[in-house]
């Protein structure tokens, strides 16, 4: 473990304690700490800034709730990621459908900007199993040991799936790759 | 290496999860093979434009702001560390 992840995992564990005994500034410290994260991953699985930020406040909220059950370790972080999985997937739900993020800002031509929304679409088309692996380690840079954590999964499941994924998103582009690289 | 033990490595190839001499091995492999380095190359491409595609959401100040308000609204007592920007910290009434 890095002396960066060591004082990180210190620094959790203080705030989780802190937590536990009540102290308001403890949900905002780890906020701070986790809030991006847990933002960024809910937007590409939902694809719209709105129901991001709702789900990452109901993430939080849970931990709030949860605070005395909560132990520093590394499986806090993989918590909170499956948290923000099942809100998401509840939210995915609802809504049938996964929008694009119109949002994101891709900067770029308008032919260029197609051939993004036609990846985008494919992605959103694979179906979930596919898409998760795909999001958490070839977008979030997860490790496929903690993204088999979140899924709660085996890693070679995993990385089956994840294999599995960048095939049929391959076949999904087709010809659209040759255009956009 | 044999064509078929190439083509079971090649997700492992595109990884960057093969050990050095293994991958010298697979390039070697790739030079024989056109299909093979197709393959390579058509999953690289996947993974390149998968992450072209999907910029980095950013993690606004209103976001971190609204995020914050909905905790709030649903109860939790929460202060972060950080002031909020001046801009963010006050709502003004819409009167008339």
């Amino acid at each position: 473990m890095s002396s960066d992840s060591q004082q990180d995992s210190l620094a959790e564990k203080r705030w989780l304690n802190a937590l536990a005994k009540g102290d308001p500034s403890a949900l905002g410290a780890l906020y701070e700490v986790y809030g991006e994260r847990i933002f960024r991953y809910a937007f590409r699985m939902l694809g719209n800034r709105s129901d991001a930020e709702d789900a990452t406040a109901e993430t939080f909220l849970r931990v709030l709730r949860r605070s005395n059950e909560l132990r520093a370790d590394a499986a806090f972080r993989t918590w909170l990621f499956r948290i923000t999985r099942n809100l998401c997937i509840d939210k995915m739900r609802q809504h049938k459908l996964v929008d694009l993020p119109v949002d994101a800002h891709c900067g770029s031509p308008e032919e260029r900007t197609a051939l993004k929304i036609t990846v985008q679409q494919a992605l959103s088309d694979l179906p979930n199993e596919y898409r998760e692996p795909l999001i958490l380690c070839d977008l979030e840079d997860i490790s496929a040991k903690e993204a088999a954590e979140v899924l709660k999964i085996s890693v070679p499941a995993l990385k089956s799936r994840l294999y599995r994924g960048r095939r049929a998103l391959r076949d999904k582009l087709g010809g659209s790759l040759e255009k956009i690289s | 290496m044999n064509q078929e033990t190439s083509y079971k490595l090649v997700d492992l190839y595109v990884d960057n999860a093969l050990p050095e001499e293994l991958c010298r091995e697979m390039e070697e492999a790739a030079g024989r093979d056109p299909a093979l380095a197709a393959e390579i190359e058509s999953l690289d491409e996947a993974k390149a434009v998968l992450k072209a595609a999907h910029p980095r959401p950013d993690f606004t100040e209103e976001s971190f702001q609204r995020i914050l308000m909905l905790l709030v609204a649903r109860g939790a007592d929460v202060r972060p560390r950080s002031e909020a920007p001046v801009h963010l910290q006050y709502q003004l009434p819409i009167l008339g």
